[in-house]
């Protein structure tokens, strides 16, 4: 479902950004994506990272 | 190759009578303390590498007084935990910049270089040749290292790719080939990320069975996790 969610408003997403600013900036919107969900990986993913565990501890 | 496949909790109905025979199935509940057992008669191989297994099961353990409604649902407590809702994520977003792929490279391709249906489509084979190639090695990357390592390598990777994708303008073959050759290096963007998500949800759920097994009953909610994904 998640899947399919994202192959539907992705080229949505695409298409329209790349209409109203542009593919270069289509991308940079696109990366900018890409760097919040690896803050969130490093975060949530695979448990709590070390540094947080030494902070409680 | 395999010719017949028995799932595991279809094998578990048929041989719940004599628990000694198994020796495959490691999540079982039983199979939990005989492993506890060994690791207090001091048995390293047994000890966990990171952290304990008591307190991560500790942080999966739901509380005993649900609303019906999560008892209906055995997934919905499920999906409260972010990290759950961050391997969903993972997913979609994935799916997302496949879908940009898929709905971007054609139009530029027209717009830039003048192509053909033909032409765009063969654009679209470095992107899928390293997600096809690449696919594999990440999924033992996974295995070796952790999904952590792996999801936040490839997404952080990525970034700096997709900045990139602004160089091509109009022009002629060398132009081309430097689109071809960014989107190459997209695809193996695209294989990394692919490889975690499924990865990390099953687990999630798989730990949560694990730590509550009165509140999901026999069958585990697997399917139902699988329709979400």
């Amino acid at each position: 479902m998640v899947f399919s969610a994202g192959l539907t408003l992705g080229p949505e997403l695409a298409g329209e950004l790349k209409q109203a600013i542009g593919y270069g900036n289509m991308n940079l919107v696109l990366a900018v994506i890409c760097a919040v969900t690896a803050v969130l990986c490093f975060v949530y993913i695979g448990g709590k990272p070390r540094l947080f565990r030494r902070k409680r501890s | 190759m395999r010719l017949l496949v028995i799932e595991k909790k279809v094998a578990r109905r048929y041989e719940s009578g004599d628990s000694s025979s198994v020796t495959d199935m490691n999540t079982t509940p039983s199979n939990q303390q005989n492993g506890t057992e060994d690791a207090e008669g001091g048995n390293d191989e047994e000890r966990p590498l990171l952290g304990g297994k008591k307190e991560d099961e500790a942080a999966f353990k739901l509380s005993e007084n649900q609303p019906k409604i999560a008892r209906l649902i055995p997934i919905l407590p499920c999906l409260a935990d972010p990290r759950l809702l961050t391997a969903f994520l993972v997913a979609f977003i994935q799916a997302m910049l496949l879908g940009n792929f898929d709905a971007t490279i054609p139009t530029v391709a027209q717009e830039y270089y003048n192509f053909n249906s033909l032409k765009a489509g063969i654009l679209f084979l470095p992107l899928g040749a390293f997600d096809f190639i690449l696919g594999p090695i990440f999924g033992w990357c996974v295995d070796r290292f952790g999904t952590k390592p792996v999801a936040v390598l490839s997404y952080t990777y990525l970034v700096p790719v997709l900045i990139l994708l602004r160089l091509p303008h109009p022009g002629g073959q060398d132009q081309t080939i430097l689109y071809g050759g960014l989107l190459a290096l997209c695809g193996i963007g695209l294989a990394g990320i692919g490889a975690p998500s499924i990865v990390e949800a099953g687990t999630v759920v798989q730990k949560y069975y694990e730590a509550n097994p009165d509140f999901f009953g026999e069958d585990g909610e697997q399917n139902t996790l699988g329709n979400l994904v």
